[in-house]
């Protein structure tokens, strides 16, 4: 029996596990800690450049000695901040990691950081002006100042300010965005606002184990060979 | 382009520029009036100059072609069009290094995606060394890419704060005896004679 919180191998946004694939999970279940725990709260802005990331795929970082996961949540699966975090909140995270990746680096003190291409909106003032009621009554960590009237720089908080894509509801600003397995509720962006996004690392993750996706033909067993390096438990699982 | 001489369309001048020695094309290409800037694209093969390629694309776009025009006669694709314009973003020096023979042309399109502050040190590199290559560029973006790491705030990278330790599993059994034993009717006395010898046990362990 082994005790690593597992993550729901559900259809998400990004669709399905792929046989052979390697995936970086942080399981969900009873006793586990909210999601908010992992916000950053303001996100972190960044300049890709510098930091050598690109919008999409993963990059290994080491700070004080310990690797990590940079990994750009792509804006054509995700387009907003909130699809990923509402996603991770019922299934936990599930990320798909390249066959390439020097696993040898990882281990259980590493974490995956979520970037995206709208995690940081540089006119959130103006979202705050206009703050519809919703999950959240500003700062999803209860941060005291991003609950003033003066609105801070940046509060995760207004990623569900923020929602495209959702169906129209009887209020004019609450959607209700779908998502392959589920459904939430939001506001979409006030119609008068033109955002200014900027990419930003919005959560920090511990990772609890790696997962290996069967393949039929034995497509996964270089894959497991390679993630076996790493200093996480690893699993095969069927999906 | 004024109104007096239309733009003519680039594919023209092409289909105009088939001869294969090169002067002869140039020669023929200017008496058909060909734009002399499209020469410099069309004999990339024989003058892989990317900063005179650059300058070539430039007056074009000045003369008013489209890069997409651009692209359907010479060798340069939409992609490589933008690499090219791209080194508008190197510093003066660094492109007199690469006309001077001391950096490669893909060192120099490195250097041009460098801030300023970057490219400056990389030049005083080149001066060190006579040249640049392409080992100390990729020694520069690391050093920035680690730079940038150290920025970030130590928080996000901070281990899981450690799970609270277990509680007892043996008071919870024996506080769940206890309560057990207490709602036993007084006349299931063998019951009850069970439940205290469990309790008793669950002390033992305890010891």
């Amino acid at each position: 029996m082994d005790h690593h919180p597992k993550a729901v191998p559900v259809p998400r946004g990004c669709g399905t596990r792929k046989q052979g694939g390697c995936y970086a999970e942080c399981g969900s279940g009873p006793g586990g800690r909210p999601l908010e725990d992992f916000l950053i709260c303001p996100p972190q802005k960044i300049n890709p450049a510098e930091l050598g990331v690109r919008p999409i795929g993963v990059r290994l970082v080491e700070h004080q000695g310990v690797w990590h996961i940079l990994d750009w949540v792509g804006s054509e699966h995700y387009p907003n901040v909130a699809d990923m975090l509402e996603e991770i909140r019922r299934f936990g995270l599930s990320r798909r990691l390249p066959s390439t990746l020097d696993f040898g680096k990882l281990t259980e003190h590493s974490r995956i950081l979520l970037i995206h291409a709208r995690a940081w909106i540089e006119n959130f003032g103006a979202y705050a002006d206009h703050w519809a009621a919703g999950r959240y009554n500003r700062c999803p960590k209860h941060i005291e100042s991003h609950d003033l009237p003066d609105a801070p720089m940046m509060c995760a908080g207004g990623y569900w300010q923020d929602v495209e894509w959702g169906a129209a509801t009887a209020d004019p600003r609450v959607v209700r965005r779908g998502m392959p397995s589920f459904e939430y509720v939001a506001a979409r962006r006030p119609a008068h606002i033109t955002p200014l996004y900027v990419p930003a690392i919005f959560a920090s993750f511990p990772i609890h184990r790696l997962v290996v996706i069967k393949g039929r033909n034995g497509e996964h067993e270089a894959t497991q060979a390679k993630a076996s390096r790493a200093g996480l438990p690893v699993e095969l699982e069927d999906r | 382009m004024s109104d007096a001489q239309p733009l003519l369309p680039l594919e023209e001048f092409a289909a105009a520029a088939l001869p294969t020695e090169a002067d002869d094309l140039r020669d023929m290409a200017i008496l058909d009036g060909v734009p002399e800037h499209l020469f410099v694209l069309m004999l990339d093969q024989a003058r892989p100059d990317v900063v005179a390629q650059r300058d070539a694309i430039k007056r074009l776009l000045a003369e008013g072609y489209s890069e997409r025009e651009i692209a359907a006669v010479t060798p340069f694709n939409h992609a490589a069009i933008r690499r090219r314009l791209n080194l508008d973003h190197a510093l003066p020096e660094i492109l007199d290094l690469y006309r001077a023979g001391g950096a490669s042309a893909a060192v120099l399109e490195q250097c041009a995606k460098l801030p300023e502050a970057v490219q400056r040190e990389l030049l005083a590199v080149a001066v060190d060394k006579g040249k640049l290559t392409a080992t100390d560029v990729a020694n520069a973006r690391k050093a920035r890419a680690v730079a940038a790491l150290d920025g970030l705030p130590d928080e996000m990278f901070a281990p899981e704060p450690a799970p609270p330790p277990a509680a007892d599993w043996r008071a919870e059994v024996r506080a769940e005896l206890e309560q057990v034993a207490r709602r036993i009717p007084e006349d299931a006395n063998d019951l009850r004679v069970h439940v205290q010898r469990l309790l008793k046990e669950l002390e033992a362990i305890k010891a």
